[in-house]
């Protein structure tokens, strides 16, 4: 079954870290629904919140190889609420 | 302490110190406009680290790569901007795909340039992020020894994998203080995960219950040093085991529980026996689909452990019971001391039953020496039974790849070099160069097609250059004959675009400066052996074999691997 994923990742900035966080999200033939990018309170550390429309197993292989990443802190998950209420209203 | 001096000196020569200081001895590439700093900076330090000019960046990065997997240190790969840097991409996901370490160092255009279509200006950042572990451009001198230590530091460590640093003219001349520090780790970065001790009890337990298990390993236990824990457990729990493509020679082939190779070319009996198995230890490796064929009809009546230092690697194609992230080596010593003593000797009787069948129906066959046409596998045991025990072996991508696979008898740890994930035609002939560079004590033979070796056959130049001894075997079947056989089982032996018209081989390599010969009767075997042997230099040896010779057993794509064909079936 697919779902609005709200993925969330932490990461050290650098030219090039979109880049290899929108590649992942090709690589596992989903497009990017809706995107966000700014600093965090950390200074330095990018906080980067994107939405993708997949199914369950999708989302943790994705998610996993996104951790994997070198200038990434944290990347976790969840079922993106707003659009899960919209979708049922 | 860091090395540290007032003295300020350019971008380049502080490269050259940086390799220094991280062991590199040997390097491979191909210079060029943007690198030629590091190039005249490599001329003044008396060429160390040492530098290989290959004919081709492919070829560099291949011999790289080639370097990397039979010494285990890190392979390193010099070329320039542009159409130099973009060259290097096949050999990138070919080491991504293999999880080989490798240091690229590509040349960019100045860095006020950057971004205006500069001449052999290409977006090697953008380019290679998809095929790397990690990238980084460098346009800031200051930034540039910290990017090195670091690039060194990720290739090497956790699952190994290409770093590729992308460095601007003008940071190889401006001038920098020397202050390099080895990389000892970085924040977001945790490459070895700890294993959890109880997942390892847990392991143990579910393998002292097993009545059928099957460990299957991968080239992870070869990168970790872990050949002699594996051993160990498989020898105190009785055990049988097979090994991925890339995992061969972590365990004798002759070992008695050693009872072959996975997948598509693989050996009968472990593919088919695998959905009788009740638990299944995967050790380093990650459920290839030339493993696994349809993952929903694999291992239907297993419990499954799988340990695997990169814990994305759980799950992404088999669901494990019981996922174990860590080092193989450290993983196994401890399971090794928590399993009991056992024997599986009905089980294992199994494997060598079906062993035997495929002895009768595939390997006789295969393996004899009286046919008058030349049989791949042939040749290869008889090389195999020929040449020393510490032989490396090389080979490019295809009937042969899988033949050398078969029936070469494997002895010692990284002994095999092949594409495995990517499957480069190409690879084989600089990746043996690498290989006897990195090794210059061991025989290196390259086993290579006659289609693989139009790809890169200019290395032989290189070769010759160099004076690298590698015995090049060419099999000259006169198809792209993996592909060949498929058409004939798949597709009516209608045969698209796999028939090559060849050069004479022989003339050509002769022509280079190469001596070299050519059998075609298997009868000339023995001799042609005899002529390798007795070469002090690099040679070339042509084998004319037969051109419709297939791969058995195999896997047919998408088919159980438990219904693997031992011989040809008609289809339509």
């Amino acid at each position: 079954m697919k779902n609005s994923y709200l993925v969330t990742v932490y990461a050290h900035d650098r030219i090039g870290l979109l880049l290899r966080i929108a590649q992942l999200v090709t690589r596992k033939n989903l497009s990017i629904e809706r995107l966000t990018l700014h600093e965090s309170a950390v200074p330095g550390v990018t906080w980067i919140n994107l939405v993708v429309k997949t199914d369950a197993h999708t989302i943790h292989t994705l998610v996993k190889l996104l951790e994997k990443q070198i200038e990434v802190l944290q990347a976790f998950h969840v079922v993106e609420p707003v659009r899960t209420k919209q979708l049922i209203s | 302490m860091p090395n540290t001096t007032n003295t300020l000196i350019p971008g380049a020569d502080a490269i050259i110190l940086a390799l220094q200081a991280e062991g590199v001895e040997t390097m491979f590439g191909y210079p060029g406009g943007a690198i030629m700093p590091l190039y005249d900076a490599m001329f003044r330090f008396g060429n160390q680290p040492r530098h290989i000019l290959t004919r081709h960046e492919q070829g560099a990065i291949h011999a790289a790569q080639g370097f990397a997997r039979v010494s285990g240190k890190t392979g390193v790969c010099i070329t320039t901007s542009g159409p130099g840097a973009t060259n290097l991409l096949t050999g990138l996901a070919d080491a991504f795909a293999d999880s080989t370490p490798l240091v690229c160092i590509t040349g960019q255009v100045n860095a006020r340039l950057i971004g205006s279509d500069a001449f052999q200006e290409a977006d090697i950042l953008g380019l290679t992020t998809p095929v790397t572990k990690w990238n980084i451009r460098i346009t800031d001198s200051a930034d540039l020894l910290e990017a090195v230590s670091q690039a060194f530091y990720i290739a090497r460590t956790g699952r190994p994998g290409p770093v590729v640093i992308d460095v601007a003219k003008s940071v190889l001349v401006e001038k920098i203080p020397y202050d390099y520090e080895i990389c000892e780790g970085m924040p977001s970065y945790h490459p070895e995960p700890v294993p959890d001790d109880k997942k390892i009890r847990r392991a143990a337990d579910w393998i002292n219950q097993s009545e059928r298990p099957l460990l299957f390993w991968g080239q992870g236990v070869l990168l970790s040093d872990a050949s002699k824990d594996l051993k160990l457990l498989i020898e105190k729990t009785g055990m049988p085991a097979a090994s991925t493509l890339l995992g061969l020679s972590a365990i004798p082939t002759s070992h008695p529980l050693n009872m072959g190779m996975l997948g598509m070319h693989g050996s009968y009996a472990p593919n088919v026996l695998s959905a009788k198995s009740d638990l299944i230890i995967a050790v380093g490796m990650r459920f290839d689909d030339r493993v696994t064929s349809d993952p929903s009809s694999f291992i239907p009546n297993a419990r499954v452990i799988h340990i695997d230092i990169d814990a994305s690697e759980h799950g992404k194609v088999i669901q494990p019971h019981l996922a174990v992230a860590g080092d193989a080596a450290r993983v196994l010593k401890a399971l090794v001391e928590y399993v009991e003593p056992a024997r599986h000797e009905e089980w294992v009787a199994e494997f060598h039953a079906l062993r035997e069948m495929e002895n009768e129906k595939v390997m006789i066959g295969d393996l004899s020496l009286k046919t008058e046409k030349i049989q791949m596998g042939a040749i290869i045991r008889r090389l195999s039974e020929r040449f020393p025990s510490n032989t490396l072996v090389v080979t490019d991508v295809g009937q042969h790849q899988m033949k050398v696979a078969r029936y070469f008898n494997f002895n010692t740890p990284r002994q095999l070099v092949t594409s495995g994930g990517l499957g480069t035609m190409g690879f084989g002939l600089p990746a043996a160069i690498g290989a006897k560079i990195a090794c210059p004590e061991k025989p290196v033979i390259a086993f290579i097609g006659d289609g693989g070796f139009q790809m890169t056959m200019q290395e032989i130049m290189t070769i010759i250059q160099e004076g690298t001894d590698v015995k090049v075997i060419l099999l000259n079947n006169g198809f792209l004959g993996m592909v060949r056989q498929w058409q004939e089982l798949f597709f009516a032996k209608r045969y698209a675009s796999t028939e090559l018209l060849n050069p004479d081989f022989v003339k050509v390599v002769d022509a280079m400066g190469l001596v070299s010969k050519r059998i075609r009767v298997s009868a000339e075997i023995d001799s042609a052996i005899d002529w390798l042997l007795s070469s002090d230099g690099p040679c070339f040896l042509e084998v004319v074999t037969d051109p419709e010779e297939n791969v058995f057993p195999m896997v047919p794509a998408g088919t159980p691997v438990s219904q693997m064909w031992l011989e040809k079936i008609n289809t339509k």
